[in-house]
This record gives structure tokens, C-alpha cells and sequence, in this order.
């Protein structure tokens, strides 16, 4: 029987003598919870062949589902016609790593817009609002324990997968907003930033998600990691979602000069714009000090007038990308080493160890005007 | 006009429902199947089942062995009076011999 790997790009060869030759041939390959075949949990799409009127094999490609055993169904289809399901053995799909179920961003339409706020230091400012929540699965029979990082940027094409312990294919952008913030009325300081990757498992605790714990091993011992960063605990095959309130970055808009007579938003020169789409209306434009401005000559205003626009390239969808990063278990291993704990020490019977990087991306998740 | 799906290298039998005036005639007919619509390559031809012409209907039963390479046949009834052939008469009827086998996926 044979083994496949939970969310895994498989491929499944599947024997199979169609006569006559030369006929155009499908072929789709099921794995089913039941005998029957009727509680299907992954299915491949329809893989076209042509018949050669003997064995012949038909490689067709398959992500393998949750961990659990499955029946094997194909299904063979002769000139778009399902000629019959064959049954096709069993097939065991073992788990790896903690899995990502459901990743939901609400709302999915943001803009560039950039909010302010007061501080003691100023103003501050954030971009739009939005509520993430990611739901990870435990496929073992033992806790997990995990840290949820995501990012908004792009998918390259390439295979998003951790190579050395660096994800490739996917860019992340820095369109989101770290906050961390004194949160009273009138806020004192402000270490706010844009951002890539939000971390809610952040050490000073003002940007955590819910659901975010200290570590414990099972002999209730505290596990410190780094500092005090707060965990995600998936229990043995069950399932847990962190849900998490954030901000896009406040730096998604920039200034531009909008014509007060045709509301056109110029890119470029003023006095270009004027010249060439309202002739003879005199302006004149001034710099100082990094401030600038452009005045009809007649005394009658200002020529333009500053509106936010998005940043060049901010505009349109982007994809996100969600990790579990750093997913431990504890292997019971009594003895294994010592902790300090306030003025005594305890003996550790509980051994961390660590699983496999896990990434997935979503395409086109939110779209930014 | 209707394609009857059958299994290459399988027998069947083909039941000809045929008329013959008048009675008392010896007669016969086979079955042939052709890759083509107009009856030139022969890829089977049956056995002339005989039998005695009543002047009425009656269903002649011909056992056929489909080709065992498959693929799509037009079928025809020769038709032979007293050792004469009459004539080879087109059925509307088309045959697909197909078979499927599938064995056990091989994963990786």
C-alpha cells in the first residue's frame, strides 16, 4: 500500500488498456473516505490520453488530502463519455506537518487610504482595517504548538516552498502595519510600523492574536521560547483558529496635484499640464523648503489642489501568504534536561521537537483601490 | 440509429428480422460488419445462417464474433435465395466494440 504525504503534489499512474487504439480517452482519479465511493476528499481533474489499444499508463496528477486511509476510485471517460469507475486499491496519506485549513480575510476590497490618530509624539497614522482569521489542523496525535506569521505580496510562479529554511515564490510586500501601542486614551508613544510579515505572536503582547498562549509542556512545566511570545496550540487532531484584527500599512498613498480646472491628476509638470490643456491661463509655481504649490496669476487660487493617490504599484489584488512557523511537539524523553524556575530548578521530562516549515498562499486575496 | 457498445472478441448474436416472398424458398443470411459507412472494408463476415422463407416475419438469429481489434463497425445483412446472393442491406444500427481495463494506480 502506498504511502502519500498530506497536501503533497502526487501523481498517480494508473494502468489501463482502453480498445479500441487511437480513441480520445480521460482518465480522473478519486480518493474516497468510503468503499462505495461516495464521500469523495480529493479528485484529480480529467487527464486526456489517447488510447493505444493496449496497457498503457496514464500519469495523472493528484494533491494528496488530510491524513487518513482512502479508497482509490478512476474513473475512465471515452469521447467525453464516463465509460465506468473502476475501484483501484487503497492508498494511506500520512501526515508531515501541522496543515492550514482555512485562511478568510474580511473584508477582501481595502484601499490606500491612510488614518490618522493622535499621540503623544504626534500623529500617527494606519491604513485600512481588516479581520484575518487562519485555521490550522493537527493530523498527529500529539499537541502542536505553533506561531502564525502572514504576509500580503505576490506569488511568483515558482513553488512556494521552504528551500534551506527560506520560502520561495512568493514576495512579500510591505503593505501591512505593525501596532504597538500604549493603548490608553490619549496614547503615549507610538512604535508603530509598516510592515511585511505581521508576527501575532509578538513579545511585547499589544499585537497577538486570539487564541495565542505561553508554551507548556504536558508535565505543565512553562517553555519559554524567546522572550514571552505567545503560541498557537492545535490539539492532537483537532483543529484551532487564530483570529486577527490588523491594519494595512499607512504608507499605501502618495500626494498628487490635482487640476482645480479639469481635475486631472498630473503626474508630471504643472506648468506642462496648464500649457498644454488650458492655454492661456497664466500660473506661476514655488518650492520651498520641500513644500511647493502653484497659484493662478490672476489672483483668483491655487492651480492644483493635493489628493492621496495609491502608491505606483499598490493598486489592484494581491495574494497572501500564511506560515506555521516553527511548529513543536514535546517527545517525552524523562531527564532530559533542566529549567530555572524562579529560585529552584525543575527537571524537564518532556524533549521539543520541531516540524516541518509549512506555506500557503492564496491568490488575488484582497484587492486594493 | 443507435450504437450498441459491445466487447472486442466477444460473441453476440444478431437477431435479423426478415421477410421473404414467396414461401418455401431456401434461404440464408449473414452479417457483415464494415469500417465504413460505405461497405467496402469487410473486418467481419458471419457464417450464411440458413433457414426456410414463411412469406412472413420472422427473426433469424446469427451468431457474430466481434473483431477483437474493436473500434466502430457498420453492419450489414447478406441475404442469399437458393444459394443467390440478393444483395448486402445497410442497418441502421452501428456497433462500437470498446473494452476498458484498469489495474491498480502505481503512486509516486
Amino acid at each position: 500500500m502506498a504511502n502519500l504525504v498530506a497536501g503533497a503534489n502526487q501523481t498517480a499512474a494508473v494502468p489501463v488498456k482502453v480498445i479500441p487504439s487511437g480513441l480520445p480517452c480521460g482518465a480522473q482519479v478519486f480518493l474516497t473516505l468510503d468503499a462505495a465511493g461516495a464521500n469523495v476528499k480529493a479528485q484529480s481533474v480529467i487527464f486526456s490520453f489517447v488510447s493505444t489499444g493496449s496497457l498503457q499508463l496514464v500519469a495523472v496528477p493528484l494533491v494528496a488530502p488530510a491524513a487518513g486511509t482512502y479508497y482509490v476510485f478512476v474513473a475512465i471517460y471515452i469521447n467525453g463519455i464516463d465509460v465506468g469507475v473502476w475501484a483501484s486499491g487503497t492508498v494511506v496519506v500520512i501526515a508531515t506537518a501541522v496543515e492550514i485549513t482555512n485562511i478568510t480575510v474580511n473584508p477582501t476590497s481595502l484601499t490606500s487610504a491612510r488614518g490618522e490618530y493622535e499621540t503623544s509624539l504626534g500623529l500617527g497614522f494606519w491604513g485600512d482595517p481588516f479581520t484575518i482569521s487562519i485555521t490550522y489542523y493537527n493530523p498527529f496525535d500529539f499537541e502542536i504548538w505553533a506561531r502564525p506569521d502572514f504576509a500580503f505580496g505576490r506569488l511568483t510562479g515558482e513553488p512556494l516552498e521552504y528551500v534551506d529554511g527560506v520560502l520561495q515564490g512568493f514576495n512579500a510586500e510591505e503593505l501591512l502595519y505593525f501596532r504597538l501601542l500604549f493603548n490608553t486614551e490619549y496614547i503615549q508613544g507610538d512604535y508603530s510600523h509598516p510592515t511585511a510579515w505581521q508576527q501575532p505572536w509578538d513579545p511585547r503582547g499589544q499585537n497577538i492574536g486570539s487564541n495565542m498562549q505561553f508554551v507548556y509542556d504536558p508535565d505543565g512545566v512553562p517553555r519559554p521560547q524567546t522572550g514571552d511570545e505567545r503560541w498557537i496550540k492545535i490539539p492532537a487532531g483537532g483543529s484551532v483558529t487564530m483570529v486577527k484584527e490588523a491594519h494595512l500599512s499607512d504608507s499605501l498613498s502618495v500626494n498628487a496635484n490635482q487640476c482645480v480646472l479639469c481635475g486631472e491628476i498630473i503626474t508630471g509638470s504643472v506648468e506642462a499640464h496648464y500649457a498644454s490643456n488650458h492655454p492661456g491661463v497664466a500660473i506661476t509655481c514655488w518650492t520651498w523648503e520641500g513644500m511647493s504649490g502653484c497659484y493662478f496669476d490672476d489672483g483668483s487660487g491655487s492651480a492644483v489642489t493635493t489628493v492621496r493617490i495609491p502608491a505606483p504599484g499598490i493598486a489592484g489584488p494581491h495574494d497572501l501568504c500564511v506560515v506555521a512557523n516553527e511548529a513543536l511537539y514535546f517527545a517525552y524523553d524523562p531527564g532530559c534536561g533542566q529549567l530555572r524556575l524562579g529560585t529552584g530548578w525543575v527537571t524537564l521530562n518532556w524533549r521539543l521537537e520541531e516540524l516541518p516549515l509549512v506555506a500557503v498562499a492564496v491568490q488575488n486575496q484582497i484587492n486594493i483601490t | 440509429m443507435a450504437t450498441i457498445v459491445v466487447i472486442p472478441g466477444s460473441s453476440v448474436t444478431g437477431t435479423v428480422p426478415i421477410k421473404v416472398i414467396p414461401a418455401g424458398l431456401s434461404s440464408s443470411v449473414g452479417i457483415i460488419l464494415t469500417t465504413d459507412s460505405a461497405g467496402n472494408t469487410i473486418a467481419y463476415q458471419s457464417a450464411q445462417k440458413a433457414f426456410t422463407s414463411t412469406a412472413a416475419v420472422q427473426n433469424v438469429a446469427v451468431p457474430v464474433t466481434v473483431p477483437a481489434a474493436g473500434g466502430l463497425f457498420y453492419v450489414w445483412v447478406n441475404v442469399m435465395l437458393s444459394g443467390i446472393s440478393i444483395g448486402a442491406f445497410a442497418q441502421g444500427n452501428t456497433l462500437m466494440a470498446q473494452d476498458v481495463e484498469v489495474g491498480e494506480v502505481i503512486w509516486s
